[in-house]
């Protein structure tokens, strides 16, 4: 039994563990190239089999297992020779400035094909004709581009006279005839008022960002091919006079990472500051800063991961939403000119400035997921600010699951209360009056059914919570407040009605007469509130009470809320706490009451004052008991509410409890991948969680017991 | 009044409030499954509804609601829901109508119930039996004839569906036997030698299946051309397909006699027939099936461990720190919620132990996972994790209810202690036991969280033991009464349609753990009454 306990928690450790693993690089490979070139970038395909470097006059394929040149793919247009070179994250479009003063893009792609049983990757390389955008005495220091999804494609380039020229190519579709593709170019110099030190195009919606010299970064909006870019706005991004030294849109296109000369990394997105005004950038997360100078940014394809490196050729590994920084290196005493990182994003390869290729392998699946993310509140995208949710899944490949455990918690911990406020009261007077009032033929008929009661199968509590008591509750919302109101004073008239009976008579019922009064008592009063509850609804509410919430404080109103929850998951507690109570109570030696009852007590007297304290931890441990219960309850909570994880007290609003979320979530989670994993640490929180309580109960009874045998 | 308040009277009666609101509360839970579980079955009469617009209706009518008084508005106004099927007519099966609404109604006895395999039930008039074009009989004769029409379509439908799962499933498995032996020899590069063999093979297998499949499909066409002609309401007529009515009736000319063999037959549908119409009409024969499969492999798992941990806990180990650690390791394993199980089934039984079979054993259909995916076996294997608890307790608690004398008797009598715990302890604590594995076998029935991640399915199209070789198909994944609940009521589309459905498979679970709990309730008062029993 212990193995077996020890092993769930064992099982539940090792899945969980990998989570929290820092990432293990391990330098694969390091290759020499050729001196007598200067190579300005690389690139690798998604199975890190097969690296390119543009050269100045080339593009080379090297295969990264073994070193060998493939091929070298040389295109007439290229002959004016590289001068600066732009590679997509995702290694599948380049764009090359040349000494000339043109620009060429280019599309790479990696075929997969079989050949003996054995899996090649082959390369593939076009180039689209070149265009003019500077002229040639102007030499372009810095290219970027970005693809657009409707086949456009827009670069930027600036000169060594620090303009700033766009050009913009576009599929310019006619009513009638083929379509037509439209190039325009754009100077947008005239906007800068220092010059330009770095430039990003794309992001969602297409925007050219650029950074000065001065610290500040220019935004135009990439809208219309035909129309120049409109400027949207300039702002500061760095301390004044600080250079920005590079810029890189992150996966998805909303954020962008800016880095300074003075190496401090720091991601930005839109936010929308007030409902009227157009949301703007604004600097969310701050990573671990560079000793020198930002050089490049490279972004991950895979998640919000991104490696910068700076001019001593430190190499670091951050993820952006949780501002974490996993890992740092100096690669090269040289310096790095240009990385980038792996598509699947399980390594890099780098460009030294001593011409080497360096491939660095990183095993590292989870980088989304810290303490930080898990537990605190996290900015994420599109978010007006830090938050704690839980997202797992979304439409695209872009969506960044948002793993923050604190809704479900709470959500596990308001289910809970609200079950526990309805199910302790009525639990623990019903086993008082069972041990103490009742009779002991009662009792044999009540135990019963109360353990009838427990046993049966939540599934059958939730259904009729969701599709019988929830429909039913939300036009009687005042009725059963009224309920609670009514039933207690209805039972405490019907006792007065009882003693005004004759003694003969009361004397001469059956012993469960008492209780069956008891019995009419609450139907009269549950009849009265029902039939009371709209009149006072009309009264009170103007009718509705929904329309009245909704309209006065700003309340949801669900159908599947939490005082359903609250009914039927109290509806599976009361019998366990109930047993554990009687138990404890009817195990206090009748010594204790003959000798309160002698001293003249009366029986709810001796029963509240004597024999309740005596058993007192034996209550609680049933409490506790009835709490670890209802925290890992999961088919009442699945069916009895909308299972929304939103975070507020209301008690007319669903939640989404650890446990339902497991039940959701963990058949469609992937094996091994990070929601799986982190379903599983939400399971070994309730383990750990329910072990405790369990234990502190199990531990108290066994005291009680030790006790009350001594007296 | 105030020496009626300090003699603690209201107080005691409010706490007997608490308990006879809980006793309430269960009646009450009870009631409302029972009323709407059996009144389900039961063959409501049609109403003809004229509305104030001239639109007629044809329908069963299912609930009565007052319509919330609009400001200024004397006397309560209500609202009749109807179950007017046509769901390919209307749309909808279900209507409400303000009863200001309706000019009259009336229940006609030709008004006709049909329940269909698709689409829901059919309210109508029947007006005629056609084969193809030709009309069979039409008016009065009509209701004679269609009897007849539909026994032969049900003959149809009964040859075919031999047709195809028994020759034709033959086939099938043979060829993907085929696809799998040369997938094996293609491993071992063997593939070459056997090529031709493997191909004849395979095409004597393709010839007989499209024999096969022709055979079915002029059945399929036979079985077409039978057909009613019903107008609906609205005075359109529908054909509908003799094989695919399932039953018909006139419930306005039923008696009480008549309604009663309705009642029984659709009960009986329910208990023994396939699930129709995504879950939400049919019988649950499959989820009854899974649920006693499992449960049933789950005892195996549980009763031997269980009992021989309890037996070693009691009778074997010292008594001292590490067997009150057990203890309390029991305690916790009964407070583990029961998703937590599931997770470990999931993770260890189904990805791990099953991933591992599947590496070793099946090789050749991977990547499609044979126990690398949820089954029967890891369902139960996680369930008899989750009742072990149960069982130790209740088999300690009748080991120690047998008195010492006895041990001791047997004792000095001569026997070893196993003998002693084989021959004496176990068959007295016998009932004791057999309470445990009774509490367990209704705590496993009932559970649903666990198994919605290790092998429960909404529709599963085998059972987990039928006529194929080896007969018990341990990996299959299996439906449940419990799943069958949630997904019917939750998930399904049409959940109005759905709920009478649910409410009966409640009641049928229901019905289940409340016979098994109070089984071991009367077994454990007979042994309590046998041996009187101290502590608790």
């Amino acid at each position: 039994m212990i193995v077996a306990v020890l092993g769930i928690l064992v099982f539940l450790l090792r899945e969980t563990f990998p989570l929290f693993l820092p990432p293990r690089p391990a330098q694969t490979a390091r290759w020499q190239l050729s001196q007598d070139e200067r190579p300005l970038a690389a690139g690798l395909d998604p199975s890190r089999q097969i690296g390119f470097v543009v050269g100045s006059r080339n593009l080379e394929f090297v295969h990264l297992d073994t070193g060998r040149r493939l091929q070298l793919a040389q295109a007439p247009s290229l002959a004016a020779g590289t001068a600066a070179a732009w590679v997509s994250p995702s290694g599948e479009r380049l764009a090359l400035a040349l000494s000339d003063g043109t620009v060429v893009t280019g599309r790479i792609a990696f075929d997969v094909a079989y050949a003996e049983d054995q899996r090649q990757v082959v390369p593939r390389v076009e180039f689209d004709p070149p265009t003019r955008v500077a002229p040639a005495d102007d030499a372009i220091q810095l290219v970027c581009g970005d693809a657009g999804r409707d086949g456009r494609m827009a670069a930027a380039v600036v000169t060594r006279s620090g303009r700033l020229l766009v050009v913009v190519r576009a599929q310019q579709r006619a009513l009638v005839g083929p379509a037509r593709l439209t190039e325009q170019l754009w100077d947008l110099t005239g906007d800068l008022k220092h010059p330009c030190s770095a430039v990003a195009v794309g992001g969602v919606p297409p925007a050219i960002v650029a950074g000065t010299t001065a610290g500040e970064m220019v935004e135009w909006r990439l809208a219309d091919p035909m129309t120049r870019p409109p400027l949207v706005r300039a702002f500061a991004a760095a301390s004044p006079g600080t250079p920005i030294t590079a810029l890189a849109f992150l996966l998805g296109g909303t954020s962008l990472a800016v880095g300074d000369a003075q190496g401090s990394v720091s991601t930005w997105f839109k936010v929308r500051e007030s409902n009227d005004m157009e949301p703007v950038f604004r600097r969310i997360h701050g990573l671990r800063p560079h000793s020198a100078a930002v050089v490049h940014i490279a972004p991950s394809q895979r998640d919000r991961q991104l490696i910068t490196v700076d001019a001593t050729g430190e190499v670091a590994v951050h993820h952006a939403t949780s501002e974490q920084t996993f890992w740092t290196r100096r690669l090269a005493p040289t310096g790095v000119r240009h990385l980038a990182f792996a598509p699947k994003a399980d390594g890099f390869l780098a460009l030294t400035e001593a011409n080497e290729l360096v491939e660095v392998a990183l095993h590292h699946p989870h980088p989304e997921v810290s303490a930080r993310t898990l537990f605190g509140k996290v900015w994420y995208e599109g978010h007006s600010g830090p938050a704690y949710v839980w997202q797992s899944s979304g439409a695209t490949d872009e969506f960044e699951p948002k793993f923050s455990l604190v809704p479900l918690i709470f959500g596990t911990i308001k289910g809970t209360v609200y079950a526990m406020l309805f199910a302790l009261p009525i639990a623990v007077l019903a086993a008082l009056y069972t041990a103490e009032f009742a009779g002991p033929r009662l009792r044999s008929v009540v135990k019963p059914v109360v353990e009838v009661m427990a046993s049966l199968p939540s599934v059958i509590l939730g259904f009729l919570a969701g599709l019988w008591l929830a429909p039913l509750l939300v036009d009687r919302v005042v009725s059963v407040a009224a309920m609670f109101l009514l039933v207690p004073p209805a039972i405490v008239v019907s006792a007065g009605l009882w003693r005004v009976l004759p003694r003969r008579v009361r004397g001469g019922l059956p012993p469960y007469a008492e209780l069956a009064a008891i019995a009419v008592a609450i139907s009269i009063g549950v009849t009265a509130a029902l039939s009371w509850g709209p009149w006072l609804e009309r009264a009170a509410f103007g009718g509705s009470f929904r329309t009245w919430l909704t309209s006065s404080t700003l309340l949801r109103y669900d159908q599947r809320n939490c005082l359903v929850v609250g009914f039927a998951m109290g509806f599976a507690v009361i019998p366990l706490i109930f047993t554990i109570c009687d138990d404890s109570l009817s195990s206090v030696p009748e010594s204790l009451r003959a000798a309160s009852l002698a001293l003249g007590a009366t029986r709810w007297q001796t029963a509240v004052r004597v024999v309740l304290p005596a058993a007192a931890p034996g209550v609680f441990s049933a409490a506790m008991i009835g709490f670890g219960r209802a925290v890992g309850e999961t088919m009442i909570v699945l069916m009895a509410t909308g299972n929304t994880p939103v975070m507020e007290w209301n008690i007319f609003t669903g939640m989404r409890t650890i446990a339902a979320n497991i039940a959701v979530e963990l058949p469609e989670a992937p094996h091994e991948g990070s929601l799986y994993r982190v379903l599983f640490l939400s399971g070994l929180l309730l383990f750990a969680v329910t072990f405790a309580i369990n234990t502190l109960a199990e531990t108290v009874r066994q005291r009680l017991r030790a006790r009350l045998g001594r007296l | 009044m105030k020496r009626f308040l300090t003699s603690g009277d209201p107080f005691v009666w409010l706490s007997g409030g608490a308990l006879a609101a809980c006793l309430l509360m269960i009646a009450g839970l009870i009631a409302v499954v029972l009323g709407n579980g059996l009144g389900f079955f039961w063959p409501a009469p049609l109403w003809e509804v004229q509305l104030a617009s001239g639109e007629r209706l044809l329908g069963q009518q299912t609930a009565r609601q007052q319509i919330p008084p609009a400001p200024g508005d004397p006397g309560p106004h209500y609202r009749l829901q109807f179950k007017i099927a046509n769901r390919d007519v209307y749309g909808l099966d279900f209507r409400w109508i303000d009863v200001s609404q309706i000019v009259s109604r009336d229940m006609p006895a030709d008004a006709i119930l049909i329940e269909r395999r698709e689409w829901g039930n059919l309210h109508g008039r029947l007006r005629g039996v056609y084969e193809g074009e030709k009309l069979l009989a039409e008016g009065p004769a009509a209701e004679l004839a269609v009897q007849r029409v539909l026994a032969s379509a049900r003959a149809l439908d009964k040859k075919i569906r031999a047709l195809e799962s028994g020759e034709m499933g033959r086939v099938n498995a043979a060829l993907e036997a085929l696809r799998l032996e040369s997938r094996s020899l293609a491993r071992r590069h063997q593939l070459e030698t056997a090529t031709d063999a493997l191909e004849a093979r395979r095409r004597a297998l393709w010839a007989r299946h499209e024999a096969l499949s022709e055979e079915a499909a002029s059945l399929r066409a036979q079985r077409q051309a039978l057909q009613l002609a019903v107008e609906v309401p609205d005075g359109q007529m529908r054909r509908l397909v003799a094989g695919d009515v399932v039953r018909m009736y006139w419930p306005n000319r039923l008696g009480a006699f008549g309604k009663a063999a309705v009642y029984a037959e659709k009960v009986w549908e329910f208990l023994s027939g396939q699930p129709r119409e995504s879950n939400t009409e049919g019988g649950i024969l499959p989820a009854l099936f899974g649920t006693v499969t499992m449960v049933l492999l789950m005892s195996l798992a549980v009763v031997p461990f269980g009992v021989v941990a309890a037996v070693y806990l009691h009778e074997y180990a010292k008594q001292g720190a590490i067997v009150r650690a057990v203890r309390i390791a029991v305690n916790n394993l009964a407070g583990v919620p029961s998703i937590v199980f599931g997770m470990f089934g999931l993770g260890f039984f189904v990805y791990g132990v099953g991933g591992t079979i599947d590496g070793i054993f099946f090789r050749d259909s991977l990547p499609t996972p044979t126990f690398g995916t949820g089954g029967i076996l890891w369902a139960s294997l996680t369930l008899a994790l989750l009742t072990m608890p149960v069982v130790i307790v209740a088999t300690e608690e009748a080991l120690s209810s047998v008195p010492s004398g006895v041990r001791e008797g047997s004792l000095a009598l001569g026997s070893t202690r196993l003998q002693m715990i084989w021959r004496v302890v176990l068959p007295s604590a016998l009932p004791g036991i057999l309470t445990g594995v009774i509490l367990a076998t209704a705590r496993g029935a009932g559970e649903v969280a666990p198994l919605m991640l290790t092998g429960v399915v909404k529709l599963a199209p085998d059972l987990p033991i039928d006529g194929t070789w080896p007969f018990v198909h341990l990996e299959r994944k299996f439906m449940h009464l419990g799943f069958h609940l949630y997904d019917v009521g939750f998930q399904s589309p049409n959940v109005e349609a759905a709920r009478p459905m649910v409410y009966a498979t409640t009641l049928l679970l229901l019905t289940v753990v409340l016979v098994l709990n109070l089984t071991a309730i009367v077994i454990r008062n007979r042994l309590r009454r046998r041996y009187a029993l101290t502590g608790f």
